[in-house]
C-alpha cells in the first residue's frame, strides 16, 4: 500500500477515526498495531510471518537479557546473528546466487533452483535496525525492556514508518507510546503542512525528474555534459521523493498524535561531509554513529598499538562502507559508501571536522560548491547502472556530441530550475518568514494547486513510450 | 490553527478563480462527463489502405507486432493480402478502437482480424490509455465512443476522482493544464537559443532513439512497465474479461463475419512453461477456453523454441532474422486456420 494511493487514504482514514473513538491508550495501541499488520501484509501477507516472528523473537531476548544478565552477551549474539543473518540473505541473495550458479556450473553443478529470485520484503532494512538497536540499548543498559508485548510491536511495525523511516530510536517512541493520547488540534495543525508538502514533493518534483533521470542513465554512451546534468536532476529527485516520504511518515503520526524524528535539515547545504551526513537521512546517520563509529573508535583508541592513522581513518571509512552495503546490494552502492568514508578521511586530514566554520561569504561559497559538488559526483554513484559505466563517463565518453546534445541539456537544466524553485522557496520562507505568516499559506495554496494537477495524471513523458 | 485557516481560505479562493477561469479558457462546461475529451477526427489512412490493398488479413498490434511480423512476407506465404495496423505503445483501447472505427466500418472488410498479444494485455483496458498514449486512443477515437471512455477510463477510476472529474474543473483539465506547465518548462529555456518545439522535439527523438539506449537496462525498464500485467487482479481473467473490451472486439468481428485469430507472442521475462506463473497458465488456460466458446482461435506462441534468445533485440522484440523465422512461422500456423 503506498502511501499516494487511495486505498491508503480510505485505510490511514478508517484508522484514525478508530483509533481516537477507543481512547483508551492499551486499546489505541492495539488499533495502531492491527493497522501496521494491515498495512504491512497488503500486498504479501507473507511478510507478516518474518515480521511476527522476528519481533517474538526480540521481544523475549531482551526480557531474557534482563532477567539473566549473565547471558546477556548470548542473547545479543542470537539477536545480531538472526537480524542480520535475514537481512543479509533477502537483501544480497539476489546479488550472489548469480555468480554463485555460475561458479557451481564450472564445477559441472547445476542448480536452478539458485537461479530463483527472492524478493526484499518491504522496510527490512528500516524495522531490522530498529529492532537492532533495541537489543542493543538493552544490552548496555541504556533501556528497559518492555513488559507490554503491543507496545514492543507497536514499536516495530508503527506503520508511518514501517517501510522507509524514519528510524527512530526505542527512547523516542516507547515512551510516547506508554502514554494515554487525547486528541488534540495541534496535532492536525503540525500534520497538515508536512503532508501538503510531502506529497508536492513526491507526485510533482520527484516522479516528474525521475523521467528525465532515467533517460539518461539508460542511454549507452551519453555524453558527460548529458549525464552532469542528469546527476544534478538525480540530486533533486532523491531528495524530493525520500524526504518526500518522510514529510508524509511525520505527518501521519502526527496525527495519530506522536512526534516522530526530522530526517533531512537542508543536507545540500552542507560545507562538509561530515556535516552532510549530520543533515541527510539523520536517524540512520545517528544509527551509524551510535552503533558503529563510536564503538569502533573506542575499541581502535584502547589499543595503543595502532598507529593513530589507522584510528582515525578505519572508523568513518568502515561506518561508510556499511551505510552503502545498507542502501543496496551491487557495486555502486558499496563504492558509493566507501567515497564518502574517503570524503571524510581527507577533510579531516585537511583539518575539517565536522561544521567547517569560515570567514567571509566567498570561503564559506567555495566550500559549500566544492561540497555540493562532491554530493552530485556521489549520487552519480549511486544511481548509476554500474561502475564500469562511471569510468566511461570519466574517461571515455565525450563531454558533449551533438548540437541536439546541447538542446536536451538545456531542456534538463530548465526543467530541474523550474522544479527545485518551489523547494528554494520554501527554504527562504521558512529562513525570513513566521512559520504562520500569509506567506506560507499562500505557498502551501499554490503547491495545493499544482497537487491536484500533476496528481494521477501520468507522466507526459513516460520513457518507454514507443515499446 | 491560523495557518491552517489562512491556507484553507486562500485554497478556497484559488479553486473559486480557477473553477471560473479553466471552464472559459478550455471551453468546456461544468458539471462535465467523466472521461477524457476525445475530438471527432479518426485517422482514416489504415481504412483508405485496407480498402486500397483488398486486405484479406489485417493484423493489430503494438510495437511487437511491428517489430515480429513482416506483413508482405507474409502475404506471400500465406497467398492472402495482408496488412498491418502496428501502432507502438498501443494497447486494448487503442485494438479496440481500429476494430471498431477502421475495420468494423470499412467498406471493404477484411476475412480475417489478427490481433498479437502478450500475455494479459487484452483484458487490461486501461492499460496505455493516459500521458502520451492518449494521443494514440484520440486518433482512432470519436467523441461519442461511451464504451471506451467507460471502460479505458471511468472504470480506472475511483469514487472521488471521478466526482473531482465532473465538479473540479481543476482536475478535470488537469492533462491539459500539465501539458501547457511542460510546454512553458521545455521549451521556453531553449527558444532562447533558436529551438523551437520541432527543433526541441527532433532532439529528443535523434538523442534518446532506441538505438542509443542501453539493451539490458531497457529490459529492466520494460519488465517494470509491464508488471502492471502481472498483478493479482490483472491475472483473474473471469473478473477482468467483462471489464475489457475482448467482449467487444468478438462481438463485432462476429457481426462482421470476420474471422478472429489471437496471437500470443513470446518474450524472454517467461520465455519457458516452467518460468510461467501458476496465475498466469491459469489466465492463458481461461483465455483459451473463452475462445473456443466463442469460435476465436488462439495461436500461442510463448514457449515456442524455435524462437531462441538470439533472435530477440530486447526482452520483448525480434531482431530481423527473428521477425523472418517469427513470419515463417506464423505463416505455417496460420495455413491450416486462415479463410481464404
Amino acid at each position: 500500500m503506498s502511501f499516494t494511493s487511495l486505498t491508503f487514504a480510505v485505510f490511514c482514514g478508517a484508522v484514525l477515526v478508530v483509533y481516537w473513538l477507543v481512547q483508551k491508550k492499551s486499546w489505541q495501541n492495539v488499533v495502531l498495531l492491527v493497522a501496521g499488520f494491515i498495512f504491512y501484509g497488503w500486498i504479501h501477507p507473507w511478510y507478516l510471518l518474518l515480521l511476527g516472528l522476528s519481533t517474538i523473537l526480540d521481544y523475549t531476548l531482551a526480557l531474557g537479557m534482563s532477567r539473566l544478565r549473565r547471558r546477556a552477551r548470548a542473547f545479543l549474539i542470537i539477536s545480531l546473528v538472526v537480524n542480520l543473518g535475514v537481512l543479509v540473505f533477502f537483501k544480497y541473495y539476489n546479488f550472489f546466487n548469480t555468480a554463485l550458479a555460475a561458479r557451481l556450473s564450472f564445477f559441472g553443478l547445476n542448480n536452478d533452483a539458485l537461479l530463483v529470485s527472492i524478493a526484499l520484503p518491504a522496510g527490512l532494512s528500516f524495522y531490522t535496525l530498529k529492532k537492532l538497536s533495541y537489543i542493543i540499548d538493552n544490552y548496555r543498559g541504556t533501556l528497559k525492556p518492555v513488559e507490554n508485548f503491543v507496545d514492543f510491536a507497536l514499536y516495530v511495525s508503527f506503520f508511518p514508518q514501517i517501510i522507509s523511516g524514519p528510524i527512530d530510536r526505542p527512547q523516542k517512541l516507547l515512551p510516547q507510546m506508554a502514554v494515554p493520547r487525547r486528541w488534540k488540534m495541534d496535532f492536525l495543525t503540525s500534520a497538515w503542512p508536512l503532508i501538503v508538502m510531502g506529497f508536492f514533493k513526491k507526485l510533482v518534483i520527484a516522479d516528474t525528474i525521475k523521467s528525465i533521470v532515467d533517460r539518461v542513465i539508460s542511454l549507452q554512451s551519453p555524453s558527460r555534459l548529458l549525464v552532469l546534468v542528469a546527476a544534478l536532476g538525480f540530486t533533486l529527485q532523491i531528495l524530493a521523493d525520500f524526504s518526500a516520504y518522510t514529510d508524509i511518515s511525520r505527518g501521519i503520526a502526527s496525527l495519530f498524535g506522536f512526534d516522530t524524528s526530522e530526517n533531512f535539515r537542508t543536507p545540500y547545504l552542507s560545507k562538509t561531509p561530515s556535516e552532510f551526513w549530520n543533515r541527510w537521512h539523520i536517524t540512520l546517520s545517528n544509527f551509524l554513529r551510535d552503533y558503529i563509529f563510536f564503538p569502533l573508535r573506542r575499541t581502535l583508541l584502547r589499543k595503543r598499538t595502532l598507529p593513530s592513522w589507522f584510528v582515525a581513518a578505519a572508523p568513518p571509512l568502515l561506518t561508510m562502507l556499511v551505510s552503502g552495503i545498507w542502501h543496496g546490494a551491487g557495486w555502486t552502492y558499496l563504492v558509493w559508501g566507501l567515497y564518502y568514508g574517503v570524503l571524510i578521511v581527507v577533510y579531516q586530514i585537511a583539518g575539517v571536522q565536522g561544521e567547517w566554520k569560515l570567514s567571509g561569504k566567498l570561503k564559506n561559497f567555495l566550500a559549500w560548491l566544492l561540497m555540493f559538488s562532491l554530493v552530485v559526483f556521489g549520487w552519480l554513484l549511486f544511481r548509476a547502472p554500474s561502475i564500469a559505466w562511471v569510468g566511461k563517463v570519466l574517461f571515455v565518453f565525450p563531454w558533449i556530441t551533438t548540437n541536439q546534445d546541447f538542446i536536451i541539456i538545456l531542456v534538463i537544466l530548465s526543467m530541474l530550475i523550474a522544479y527545485s524553485l518551489p523547494l528554494l522557496a520554501k527554504l527562504l520562507l521558512d529562513r525570513y518568514f513566521p512559520a504562520n505568516s500569509w506567506w506560507h499559506a499562500i505557498y502551501f495554496a499554490l503547491i495545493t494547486l499544482f497537487l491536484i494537477i500533476y496528481i494521477n495524471s501520468s507522466n507526459p513523458d513516460f520513457i518507454y513510450f514507443q515499446f | 490553527m491560523r495557518l491552517l485557516a489562512r491556507y484553507s481560505l486562500i485554497l478556497a479562493l484559488l479553486l473559486l478563480v480557477t473553477s471560473v477561469y479553466i471552464p472559459i479558457r478550455y471551453d468546456t462546461a461544468y458539471p462535465k462527463q467523466v472521461g477524457p475529451k476525445l475530438n471527432n477526427r479518426i485517422k482514416m489512412n489504415y481504412q483508405d489502405d485496407i480498402v486500397r490493398e483488398k486486405a484479406g488479413l489485417v493484423m493489430i498490434g503494438d510495437s511487437v507486432l511491428v517489430l515480429s511480423i513482416d506483413a508482405n512476407q507474409l502475404t506471400k506465404l500465406t497467398g492472402v493480402q495482408t496488412y498491418s495496423i502496428g501502432i507502438p505503445g498501443s494497447a486494448s483501447a487503442v485494438w479496440y478502437l481500429a476494430m471498431k472505427n477502421i475495420i468494423a466500418t470499412s467498406p471493404y472488410k477484411p476475412r480475417s482480424v489478427l490481433i498479437v498479444f502478450r500475455d494479459t494485455i487484452l483484458t487490461a483496458p486501461g492499460y496505455r490509455v493516459n500521458g502520451k498514449y492518449f494521443t494514440l486512443v484520440d486518433e482512432l477515437a470519436n467523441t461519442d465512443d461511451k464504451l471506451l471512455i467507460q471502460k479505458a477510463f471511468i472504470q480506472q477510476m475511483s469514487p472521488l476522482e471521478q466526482w473531482a472529474d465532473r465538479y473540479l474543473p481543476l482536475f478535470g483539465s488537469r492533462l491539459r493544464i500539465r501539458e501547457s506547465v511542460d510546454y512553458y518548462i521545455r521549451y521556453t529555456f531553449s527558444s532562447l537559443v533558436g529551438c523551437d518545439q520541432q527543433c526541441n522535439d527532433n532532439a529528443n527523438n535523434a538523442v534518446f532513439q532506441g538505438v542509443n539506449l542501453d539493451s539490458n537496462l531497457l529490459v529492466d525498464a520494460i519488465a517494470t512497465a509491464e508488471s502492471y500485467l502481472y498483478t493479482p487482479d490483472q491475472l483473474d481473467f473471469s473478473a477482468q474479461l467483462d471489464n475489457s473490451f475482448l467482449p467487444e472486439i468478438v462481438r463485432m468481428a462476429k457481426e462482421n463475419n470476420i474471422q478472429l485469430i489471437l496471437v500470443r507472442t513470446k518474450h524472454l521475462d517467461s520465455p519457458t512453461e516452467s518460468a510461467e506463473s501458476a496465475a498466469l497458465k491459469g489466465y492463458i488456460t481461461s483465455l483459451k477456453t473463452y475462445a473456443k466458446k466463442n469460435g476465436v482461435t488462439v495461436l500461442d506462441f510463448a514457449h515456442d523454441e524455435r524462437l531462441t534468445p538470439d533472435l530477440f533485440v530486447d526482452s520483448h522484440h525480434l531482431s530481423p532474422a527473428g521477425t523472418d523465422v517469427f513470419t515463417k512461422m506464423l505463416s505455417e500456423a496460420l495455413k491450416p486456420v486462415l479463410i481464404k
